[in-house]
């Protein structure tokens, strides 16, 4: 059975994503500005360490559904002694414990496509609009479709649609000694079209692959938009 | 977590703010925070006021900082739901997903470890949600 949170609780010692160029960026573009940000789908929080060293006027949230995973994110910014600027809760993207309007920008990497039902990736694309104070922006980046290194579990997905098991043509799952996890690969088109139904207003979209990137998959869309009042 | 996050955090359910907090286990810190006040933008989750009630001067934003609770409970006066702090983080998730196992057996070990400590918080709010039933 695919459980996509316990496969990423099981996993979460020794789990490190690295705080992508592209993100990083995003945040600390107004470097001297005192700035709420949230980091949507955190793991072990790098991104929001990353960003607080770089700008040490920010406050990061990081919120992920892997208790373990924040436990190992709380260790690490402790040791930095800066977790009082680094708050974590445990949370689901598509129910957002947050109060309207408090965030000056909100991070989602690599989390969007692991809802595969369409109407639960609109709600969380929702949430975020509603978390966001107007005039600001959200960065999310999800997996691409067409990568040659997922052909396996793409063609697996298929079966599965074929056979009436999935909702969707392009989705699947990744499975490992930790359990199996839920993805949705998306087109770029497909994110775009989702996020303005989400009533955010699109301002950039396009194709990232980080350097060195040791993920399974390197091929990522990445989207910016705005709220708008 | 730091009271700091009462200037966040909503019921997940119903979007309800700000939340009501009960502090289990806390401890206070010695160092000194370099901050510039106020630290939250619009509400003082340790005066549990908004920041335009308060004279900037009479933010204790350096004394608030240094205390940080390991255990407790936030409440949502609207809808009644709480939410356990477990471990210094608070556990947030919406309805359906409390009864996954893992979240379901921490939630359970936060009510057996408190509920003789507190007993009628806890009347009160296993009414609402009670993962030992």
């Amino acid at each position: 059975m695919t459980d996509t949170l316990t496969a990423y609780d099981r996993i979460a010692k020794g789990y490190r994503r690295r705080a992508w160029k592209l993100l990083v960026k995003f945040a600390t573009e107004d470097l001297s500005n005192s700035e709420v940000i949230a980091d949507l789908g955190c793991g072990t929080g790098d991104l929001c360490r990353k960003i607080i060293e770089t700008s040490p006027k920010k406050i990061c949230l990081g919120i992920d559904f892997s208790p373990n995973m924040l436990m190992e994110a709380l260790r690490k910014s402790k040791e930095l002694g800066s977790e009082f600027l680094n708050p974590l809760v445990a949370a689901d993207i598509t129910h957002l414990p947050l109060r309207d309007s408090a965030f000056d920008k909100v991070i989602m990497a690599s989390t969007l496509h692991h809802l595969i039902r369409k109407h639960e990736r609109i709600k969380a694309l929702k949430e975020i609009q509603r978390v966001l104070k107007e005039g600001k922006e959200v960065l999310i980046t999800v997996w691409s479709r067409w990568q040659l290194s997922i052909l396996k579990e793409i063609i697996k997905g298929f079966i599965n649609y074929l056979l009436r098991r999935k909702e969707s043509f392009w989705d699947t799952e990744f499975c490992s000694n930790s359990g199996c996890r839920s993805y949705h690969f998306y087109s770029l088109k497909e994110l775009i079209k989702e996020v303005s139904d989400a009533g955010l207003v699109v301002k950039k979209q396009g194709i990232y692959e980080p350097v060195r990137a040791r993920e399974v998959s390197s091929k990522n869309y990445f989207i910016k938009a705005l709220k708008t009042d | 977590m730091r009271y700091a996050l009462l200037n966040l955090l909503a019921c997940p359910m119903c979007k309800h703010f700000p939340l009501e907090l009960h502090v289990f286990e806390a401890r206070e810190e010695s160092r000194k925070f370099e901050i510039k006040k106020p630290f939250c933008d619009y509400y003082c989750g340790y005066l549990r006021k908004y920041i335009r009630d308060i004279n900037n001067e009479e933010l204790p934003c350096d004394e608030c900082l240094r205390k940080e609770i390991k255990a407790g409970l936030l409440v949502c006066p609207k809808c009644g739901r709480w939410y356990p702090i477990i471990e210094g983080i608070p556990l947030m998730y919406p309805d359906k997903m409390r009864s996954h196992p893992r979240i379901k057996a921490r939630e359970r070990d936060f009510v057996l470890t408190y509920k003789d400590k507190y007993p009628e918080l806890f009347q009160k709010i296993l009414k609402k949600y009670n993962p030992t039933a």
